[in-house]
């Protein structure tokens, strides 16, 4: 109570996201940087941008991708340890055009990630069925950065569905940030967890008030990576209780594609992301992971094959002995 | 070549008796749709599953919420149809029975391999029952018909649309107007009760309402669309006049008018069926009858002018004849024989001249008796007479061969699950013995519940039509499976559900339009002109 004449106390608020994912915002508070951010592109001052109905729908694209281990293995050799991996990548995409929302493609790929620059393909039968696991070589020692591996395998196999569906009346949102992607098309990345605020505190004050539709105005990402730029949206609602980042996604858009496209897709993306944000009871990190998305997830793991199954088929494969 | 429609579902168990099969979106596949499947053994030996789909199911497929399906239809949520298939399997050629395999192609039958898993390439002599949903012929097995294997064809299906005895009719047509019975069918004989209405009057008047569809239909089942070629009509005489004529209301041109003489009466020993109602027998009664029927075998009635007279010698002489009876057993056969006189008594005539009111089934081809307009206990008469006769008849020319059909409905009145009486004697005794004596019955009831249980054990066709739910459920068809009697709650008139003894599920079918009229409107004249046509306005 000796507080209370000064400031409030602050009330614990909730994160909505089911707890066995991470958490929806990881900004460390303690590491907030905001060099590089030019908040100044779009509207010298700093409000929030109404929604406004597109005329004209594009034809959207939701890309998406998921891994699995399989089963970690190793060998010990005369020159030490090495490590390794079998694992599975898949990345697809939704087409959602007017009232029809489909699977557009699904892309499964299987590696033999090994340590140490080793590499080695390997074939698993399943009953009739083959599945091939493509030798990759990391120059990796430790087992923790073969996991890093098979993420970045993953990205590529996303980047190659999302590089593929892009095109002229068409919308590609593709979940995570844009690093991979190198065509200048219509492409968004939607970014659900907010691990760097990019903006100062007074500005990032807008980001908790947004309604939902509303925007921040774009600001200029130039972070040493390929400069991009971003905005803020309010995709769904917030519970009195939940966490006032709730529903909040950030979404960027490369910098090389223009100011102007990056207002246009800005504008467009208000204006139709809202009807594809999910409820908590379809998906554990609702609102932020969109619909689509979550059913592109479900229809992925499904295309992997059972986990199961592949891990019997494995530890079979091992079991007879299989040489580096 | 057949062509494929789905492959064996994995996501539910396959068995070698029933499977589920996937069906791709842009497949149209429907209840009953008959298919097939080959399996290669690992000996190599090849197994040809046939089978009939008996259930459909489409989903979502990835919904996990009931919702889910507005957000797909909106465009948000990427979601597949799943349509699968239940196949009921009919045959197994060679008898291995093996699960097919999860995956395994499945293909439409069409040809020689529809024929195989209906277990048509078997049937040596077949008529037709029908058509399918998809417009080919349903054979029924001959030989589980005339005696061979089995016999007898039972019909159930609510009153009202007019289905059980045109199914009945169209069965008979088929049989007749095929090249079925060969020499034989000149003296093969069908005997009607028409029961209800007088629809039945007109079997050998072409149908003027009938449309180029139809005779197609006819065609398809190899039969030419037209009226019965050889039918006798009977009637009741009128009550109360002297001058024999048919009481019918519709047709007044080729009908006899049918009752029986006195000296037949007494000669044949008609008179229990006077007292053929279920229920009230005891066998106090019955003895009374037995008596009483064997007296008035061996009476002088030829000075007997009317049945009134007939009743007074019995009245008069029952003290005489049935004197070891307790009082109060007379009294009850008097009181029954009177109120049987008035309701029967004018079919009894005293003397007849020649045989020309006698229902004399072996004239025709068909033969039709009308006895809708008669009282029920004057129905049973006319029914327990017929029949007696024609089994009598059978069991002395001691041959099976011809046979003849007789055709009955509201079987539940003559043969009722509960109670006795000497038309349900009858009745049983055909379908028991009938087989062997060439007597084949075509029964039809609105609820099989309701017949005695031999009378529909006995029968080797067994027939559907339109059912009340609830009676669906009763065990007596309990070989209708599930699908089939809901099934039954909303077939259409002309569709019905047979059951024959070789094939394992029941088929729908579906039979024409009566290609003979039904109707005196329907009637179109196919005999010489009325020579008195002009005359009306």
């Amino acid at each position: 109570m000796q507080n209370s004449a000064q400031s409030p106390r602050p009330l614990l608020q909730l994160d909505p996201w089911m707890p066995e994912y991470e958490g929806s915002v990881e900004i460390d508070p303690s590491e907030t940087n905001v060099a590089g951010i030019d908040c100044s592109v779009e509207d010298s001052e700093w409000k929030a941008v109404e929604q406004c109905r597109p005329d004209a729908l594009p034809t959207f694209y939701f890309i998406d991708g998921v891994r699995r281990t399989d089963a970690r293995v190793m060998a010990w050799s005369q020159s030490g340890l090495i490590h390794g991996l079998l694992g599975t990548v898949a990345a697809g995409a939704v087409r959602s055009k007017g009232p029809d929302a489909v699977f557009d493609r699904c892309d499964v790929g299987r590696f033999l990630v090994l340590s140490g620059g080793n590499r080695r393909s390997e074939a698993i039968s399943i009953g009739e069925f083959k599945l091939e696991f493509e030798g990759f070589a990391s120059i990796a020692t430790a087992p923790a950065d073969l996991a890093g591996e098979l993420q970045e395998l993953m990205r590529q196999l996303e980047a190659k569905v999302a590089e593929s569906v892009i095109g002229d009346d068409k919308l590609v949102f593709i979940d995570g940030p844009l690093a991979y992607i190198s065509s200048l098309g219509a492409v968004v990345g939607v970014i659900k967890r907010i691990s760097q605020p990019y903006l100062d505190t007074t500005r990032f004050a807008l980001v908790t008030s947004l309604a939902i539709g509303q925007r921040t105005p774009l600001f200029l990402i130039s972070d040493g990576k390929r400069d991009r730029y971003s905005w803020y949206l309010r995709i769904g609602e917030r519970r009195h209780f939940d966490h006032v980042l709730t529903g909040i996604v950030r979404l960027e858009v490369r910098a090389v594609a223009g100011l102007e496209t990056a207002k246009q897709l800005a504008t467009l993306s208000a204006g139709s992301l809202v009807r594809f944000a999910s409820t908590a009871m379809r998906d554990p990190r609702a609102p932020q992971n969109l619909v689509p998305i979550g059913a592109l997830e479900s229809e992925l793991r499904r295309r992997m094959g059972d986990s199961l199954i592949v891990r019997r088929a494995i530890e079979k494969r091992i079991s007879e002995g299989v040489e580096l | 070549m057949s062509k494929e429609i789905g492959r064996v579902l994995g996501t539910n168990d396959a068995e070698p008796l029933g499977y589920w099969v996937a069906i791709p979106a842009n497949e149209l596949v429907q209840l009953d749709d008959v298919v097939c499947l080959r399996r290669q053994l690992p000996d190599g030996k090849e197994v040809a599953m046939y089978g009939l789909v008996d259930s459909l199911v489409a989903r979502h497929e990835g919904a996990r919420l009931e919702t889910d399906v507005f957000l797909a239809e909106q465009g948000v949520l990427p979601l597949g149809h799943s349509i699968k298939g239940h196949v009921t399997v009919t045959r197994v050629e060679p008898e291995i029975f093996v699960p097919p395999l999860p995956g395994q192609a499945v293909f439409r039958a069409v040809g020689v391999e529809r024929e195989q898993a209906l277990f048509f390439d078997g049937m040596r002599k077949r008529f037709p029952l029908g058509l399918s949903r998809d417009g080919e012929v349903i054979h029924g097995n001959f030989e589980f018909l005339d005696g061979t294997r089995g016999a007898h064809v039972n019909i159930s299906g609510i009153s009202g649309v007019a289905t059980k005895t045109t199914y009945a009719t169209f069965l008979l047509y088929g049989i007749f107007h095929s090249n079925l019975l060969g020499a034989e069918g000149a003296n093969t004989h069908a005997v009607i009760f028409n029961v209800k209405g007088e629809d039945l009057l007109f079997l050998d008047k072409p149908n003027r309402e009938l449309k180029s569809e139809i005779v197609a239909k006819y065609e398809t089942l190899g039969l030419t669309a037209g009226p019965f070629e050889s039918v006798g009509i009977f009637a009741p005489v009128r009550r109360g006049e002297t001058v024999l004529l048919p009481d019918v209301g519709t047709r007044s041109q080729g009908v006899t008018a049918y009752c029986w003489s006195v000296e037949e009466f007494c000669r044949e020993r008609f008179l229990r069926f006077l007292f053929a109602d279920a229920d009230q027998e005891t066998s106090h009664l019955a003895a009374v009858i037995d008596r009483v029927e064997a007296q008035l075998a061996n009476e002088d009635v030829s000075t007997i002018a009317t049945f009134k007279e007939l009743l007074e010698l019995i009245e008069n002489n029952l003290d005489n004849w049935a004197g070891t009876a307790a009082p109060g057993t007379r009294a009850a056969f008097q009181r029954r024989l009177e109120a049987a006189s008035y309701r029967v008594g004018h079919l009894i005539r005293g003397k007849l001249q020649g045989d020309e009111h006698r229902i004399d089934w072996h004239r025709e081809q068909v033969t039709v008796i009308d006895i809708h307009n008669l009282h029920d206990r004057a129905k049973r008469f006319v029914i327990g007479v017929v029949l007696k006769r024609m089994f009598e008849e059978k069991e002395a020319s001691g041959s099976a061969r011809p046979l003849v059909f007789v055709v009955l409905d509201e079987l539940n009145k003559y043969a009722p699950r509960e109670g006795w009486s000497p038309i349900k004697d009858v009745i049983l005794d055909m379908s028991e013995r009938g087989r062997s004596l060439g007597v084949i019955l075509i029964g039809a009831q609105q609820t099989a519940s309701q017949i005695e249980p031999r009378v529909v054990g006995n029968c080797a066709f067994r027939v559907v039509g339109r059912l009340d739910l609830a009676e669906a459920q009763h065990h007596e068809y309990s070989f209708l499976p599930a699908v089939s009697r809901t099934r039954a709650g909303i077939l259409k008139p002309g569709s019905v559900i047979v059951s024959q003894p070789e094939i394992p599920i029941p088929l729908l079918v579906q039979f024409p339009f009566p290609a003979w009229a039904t109707r005196p409107s329907e009637a179109a004249e196919s005999g010489p002109a009325d020579p008195f046509g002009k005359f009306r306005s």
